[in-house]
């Protein structure tokens, strides 16, 4: 999954670094380049391209925008065919996402005036911003550049080569938000946190309609940010059995936060050591 | 990052009692006897060092006065429950994304 494992160091690296920040979906999404041509016209195009893919995808799913594919097919004025081509896609993967939590993650939540709707955005934005990406992973080859990718804490990345240094992810302490947890190396692939940190209980257990509550909060880290944000959603629903139900899964390790803020995790969770 | 010190091997490595761990959660003089981290009460029953170890071997707790401070740890982005763009200036992101334009 990443490429150091616990108590290795990644190597310092002093190249030339440049961030670019935007606020899209109504989070903001950071891109981080490292390498010789972050300052050149391929970077800047892939980054703005980045950008481009989410605002494309929010003006489709947002359910904040009456006018968006999504909000059409919930009044009913609009069916799937009529919809933006990757409306079908989500809800295929959002079938996919029921079946593999065995029914914890679910679209079809609480409505905000009774009843329910199609609301797909815990698999959307993961889905998206891993497609996203990669307009990065093609820099990668080419320009031998490394980027680090995070949209509203949910973190994908990519290196040139495997004697990159590993970008290293803070797990944010949900007890005390000035603080992180541990340190994640992650060279290629995705890191996600669901929670209640910095939106209250927003996470609703789909069997029951209540807000999940078991724990305050649930890592997962794997080869698809997509996956891993699905995964840590669920996690965070299943409570009890999170971290037996996360080893479970092949290529994906987790860590979760209990209510009074201790932290376990899964045995080849990658951290180092600080 | 710590592993159990001198955990003994279980027959099966069944995960089973993390989910009896959190659930015990619940009861907070259970789980503050539990705070020892390593030697969380097991219920009453037989099979009762078996299943210390398991939970033990099996959950690598990553203790919470191991927690970082951010500024000292080097990161590169922080990974946290979903952020908001109204949440964003409060957390530790805005001054990781303003570091490497400085420096490039």
């Amino acid at each position: 999954v990443t490429g150091s494992g616990p108590g290795r160091e990644p190597p310092a690296t002093n190249a030339p670094r440049r961030a670019w920040v935007e606020q899209i979906m109504g989070m903001p999404i950071s891109v981080h380049l490292r390498g010789s041509s972050v300052g050149g016209a391929a970077a800047a195009a892939a980054v703005a391209a980045v950008f481009a893919d989410l605002r494309v995808v929010d003006a489709v799913f947002s359910t904040y925008r009456a006018d968006s594919d999504v909000m059409r097919l919930n009044r009913g004025e609009v069916d799937l065919a009529g919809c933006h081509i990757d409306v079908g896609e989500v809800v295929e993967l959002c079938d996919l996402a029921r079946l593999r939590t065995g029914g914890v993650f679910d679209p079809e939540l609480p409505a905000p005036d009774g009843g329910t709707w199609f609301d797909p955005s815990g698999l959307v934005k993961g889905w998206a911003v891993e497609r996203a990406a990669a307009h990065l992973t093609a820099l990668t080859g080419p320009e031998g550049l490394d980027f680090c990718l995070n949209a509203g804490g949910d973190v994908i990345a990519g290196t040139a080569t495997d004697d990159s240094p590993a970008w290293r992810v803070g797990i944010e302490d949900p007890a005390d938000l000035s603080r992180i947890l541990c340190v994640l190396p992650l060279r290629t692939g995705g890191v996600a946190t669901s929670g209640s940190a910095h939106r209250g209980a927003h996470i609703v257990d789909p069997r029951t309609g209540a807000p999940a509550s078991a724990l305050m909060a649930a890592t997962v880290t794997g080869p698809s940010l997509m996956w891993a944000d699905v995964y840590a959603t669920a996690a965070v629903v299943r409570g009890a059995d999170a971290l037996e139900w996360l080893d479970s899964l092949a290529g994906y390790e987790g860590l979760v936060v209990s209510p009074d803020g201790q932290a376990f995790a899964t045995p080849g969770f990658p951290v180092t050591a600080s | 990052l710590s592993k159990a010190p001198g955990a003994r091997k279980c027959p099966t490595p069944t995960v089973r009692y993390i989910g009896t761990f959190f659930e015990r959660l619940g009861d907070s003089s259970q789980f503050e006897a539990a705070e020892g981290r390593r030697a969380v009460a097991a219920p009453s029953g037989a099979d009762t060092n078996c299943r210390d170890d398991r939970i033990n071997s099996y959950a690598v707790a990553v203790l919470h006065d191991e927690a970082l401070a951010a500024r000292s740890a080097n990161i590169d982005t922080v990974s946290g429950a979903t952020v908001t763009s109204n949440g964003y200036i409060r957390s530790l992101q805005p001054a990781i994304d303003a570091a490497p334009v400085a420096r490039s």
